[in-house]
């Protein structure tokens, strides 16, 4: 069942009296939370009394005094005679019935494989994991190896055994295989990353629908909010100009690998031109999601399709639905920073926290960049890109270093506005994709992929190692 | 004997509160109690046919889950039984006691998970009448509930909040509760299906 099916079998099971058991198929979540607030509608609990009575072992309804009559004993051991005197246990329990003869054999094996048998070998086990650092050609971080195997020099390549392994490849043992799934997931999630910053593009060209239909998060859900809390049409022509050359540092030829991961992105342009807007308001008041001041767009295209009545009406719901992590920035003040335009208006504790995390920040991951200074005509929002473009020079030559400063930055954001774009670099070293791309549409923030922004991220997700 | 002449008592009604106890004399309970007691084991199911379905939905307006307050009201009577002989009669009915347990065994979850020690030292300070009503007051449950749901409702999304209450606790119609949102009666279904997904993310508080 869909959501659609599920909401309405609700609101007629509901609608009846909600009499026996509500319809199968609806969501136990949504059960949980309406049994929350109505505890009466639950139905009764699935508890027999036999259960309960069952699992009773003490008091006088026992469970076991029943069955005491029926319970043959346990035939006491000759070496130690029955007593009833509770003194007489602490003796007997030390007593060894087979004597101390056992026990000197016993010691006397141990010390024999202790001993005779230091440079055997033991089975393979997790504790005996192969060292791999004695094979040529290994790689410290396997990781990288499980997102692009390379062939492992003859030498040490084991012939394949396993069926349909590749030769050149090892077979992981039993021990190693989880672990190397596991790995191997976020590695391919790390690359997934660079994919998902393409499928930014789409984001800004195609607004993403949920599965079922309901939701359309991000581009035409984001949309719809400009219109539903008075926000304008507050959207994608925010950030085509993210790519203006006026900002945009000259590329590093170090960052030439980008393009080996992503293709060149449309241009930004035509990724404008692209956008659409769920909807728009031309008298709706300037404003964002929680009125702090935004941009308004007169560029808002027409819906590439037209959402029936409730479907529109559920964007707009969705557009609505506060996310309690998010409600701390807007989405307006989100792409106004990110378009580099219109600086959020924090508010003054913020102010003072923001400027020193701002030094904080600067220290932590550009003391030792070559960033350039800040150039006090720019726009707020470009120090993002500033940021992350000397972070991705950086990581060129110091991968291990560029990530850990990063890591230390997204601790320590610098400012709120920069935070949502820290977080979603966050996400692509955590190799998490498709966080990434949720975090980047839920805050609204459409980067266009030929964006200093997208380039960096891009290069940085392509250059750091994996944690 | 008792349990053979009289079947256990139905399971109450439902009702808009949070939680229905029929009305049991307190002799009538004390002579199951002194049975259970002697290890009657046939006595227990009166005892869970009175006071089984409170218990669950205390449980389970303090826990929010079904299956967990189901654990909670296996485990509430289990204990109860099996330290039964411990229990001394007093003026005030045994529900009391066996709720005790039940919110315990709540709190313990809340502790497990660390979850909100705020909560669990609540439940723990909460005040048991002393002479009390000698039978399970339904206000009590009820304002603890609405307490908690209020507090819940108030970190949802306004309009989330807002459809929970036009339709579970001021039971609205549809029709009425779409006019008040401005919505047609299929996206007020989604919204109120969607609402209850996400109280169930902030409750308890």
């Amino acid at each position: 069942m869909n959501e659609h099916e599920q909401a309405e079998a609700l609101a007629r099971w509901l609608d009846e009296g909600a009499r026996g058991d509500p319809p199968p198929g609806i969501d136990p979540e949504v059960l949980d939370g309406l049994y929350a607030v109505r505890p009466d509608l639950a139905p009764p609990a699935r508890v027999r009394v036999d259960d309960i009575l069952a699992s009773v072992h003490e008091g006088p309804l026992s469970a076991e005094d029943d069955a005491a009559d029926n319970v043959v004993a346990f035939p006491v051991s000759p070496m130690r005679p029955a007593t009833d005197d509770p003194d007489d246990d602490a003796p007997d329990r030390t007593a060894r019935p087979w004597g101390p003869a056992a026990g000197v054999l016993i010691a006397m094996a141990a010390a024999f494989l202790v001993v005779l048998m230091p440079g055997r070998e033991a089975p393979t086990s997790t504790l005996d994991a192969p060292d791999l650092s004695a094979v040529p050609g290994h790689l410290p971080d396997r990781e990288a190896e499980a997102v692009a195997p390379r062939p492992v020099p003859e030498a040490s390549t084991p012939p394949a055994s396993a069926e349909g392994m590749p030769a050149g490849e090892r077979p992981l043992s039993p021990s190693e295989a989880p672990a190397a799934e596991a790995k191997a997931e976020k590695a391919r999630g790390i690359a997934d990353a660079a994919a998902a910053l393409e499928a930014l593009g789409s984001i800004e060209a195609q607004p993403p629908r949920d599965d079922d239909g309901a939701s359309a998060r991000g581009g035409a859900g984001l949309g719809a909010a400009g219109a539903g809390y008075g926000g304008g049409a507050v959207g994608r022509a925010t950030v085509s100009s993210y790519g203006a050359a006026a900002r945009s540092p000259t590329p590093d030829p170090e960052a030439e690998p980008v393009d080996e991961i992503a293709p060149p992105a449309p241009p930004p342009a035509a990724a404008s031109q692209a956008t659409p807007e769920a909807s728009s308001s031309d008298d709706a008041p300037v404003g964002g999601l929680i009125g702090t001041p935004t941009r308004q767009t007169t560029a808002a295209a027409p819906p590439a399709v037209a959402l029936p009545d409730q479907d529109a009406e559920l964007a707009e719901e969705d557009a609505m639905e506060e996310e309690p992590e998010v409600t701390a920035i807007t989405a307006g003040s989100v792409r106004a920073v990110m378009a580099g335009s219109v600086r959020a208006a924090p508010s003054p504790q913020a102010e003072g926290r923001a400027a020193s995390r701002t030094r904080a920040a600067k220290r932590a991951s550009l003391a030792d960049a070559e960033a350039p200074a800040a150039q006090p005509s720019q726009p707020t929002g470009s120090a993002v890109d500033e940021a992350l473009a000397a972070a991705t020079r950086r990581a060129t030559s110091d991968p291990v270093g560029a990530a850990r400063s990063l890591r230390a930055w997204i601790a320590d954001p610098p400012a709120d506005g920069q935070r949502v774009a820290l977080a979603a670099a966050r996400h692509a070293i955590d190799g998490a994709a498709p966080d990434l791309a949720r975090t980047l549409a839920q805050e609204g923030i459409a980067l266009d992929p030929s964006s200093p922004t997208a380039t960096a991220l891009r290069t940085l997700i392509a250059s750091l190692p994996t944690p | 004997m008792l349990a053979l002449s009289r079947p256990p008592e139905p399971m109450p009604a439902r009702s808009p509160g949070p939680s229905t106890t029929p009305t049991v004399p307190l002799d009538e309970e004390r002579a199951v109690v002194a049975r259970l007691q002697d290890g009657d084991r046939a006595a227990f199911a009166i005892l869970y046919g009175w006071y089984g379905d409170a218990i669950y939905r205390t449980a389970l307006s303090r826990l929010g889950r079904r299956v967990l307050a189901e654990d909670v009201l296996r485990d509430t009577f289990r204990k109860a039984l099996e330290s039964i002989d411990t229990y001394e009669v007093r003026d005030r009915s045994i529900y009391w006691w066996l709720r005790r347990i039940a919110i315990n065994l709540a709190m313990d979850h809340h502790r497990r998970l660390a979850r909100d020690r705020d909560l669990a030292d609540r439940l723990h300070a909460e005040p048991t009448p002393a002479g009390g009503p000698p039978h399970p007051d339904r206000g009590v449950e009820q304002e603890e509930t609405a307490r908690d749901v209020g507090v819940s409702l108030s970190r949802l999304n306004p309009r989330y909040a807002k459809v929970l209450r036009l339709r579970l606790l001021e039971e609205r119609p549809r029709e009425e509760c779409a006019a008040l949102l401005e919505v047609s009666l299929g996206t007020l279904d989604v919204l109120f299906h969607r609402a209850c997904k996400a109280f169930r993310k902030v409750y308890p508080p």
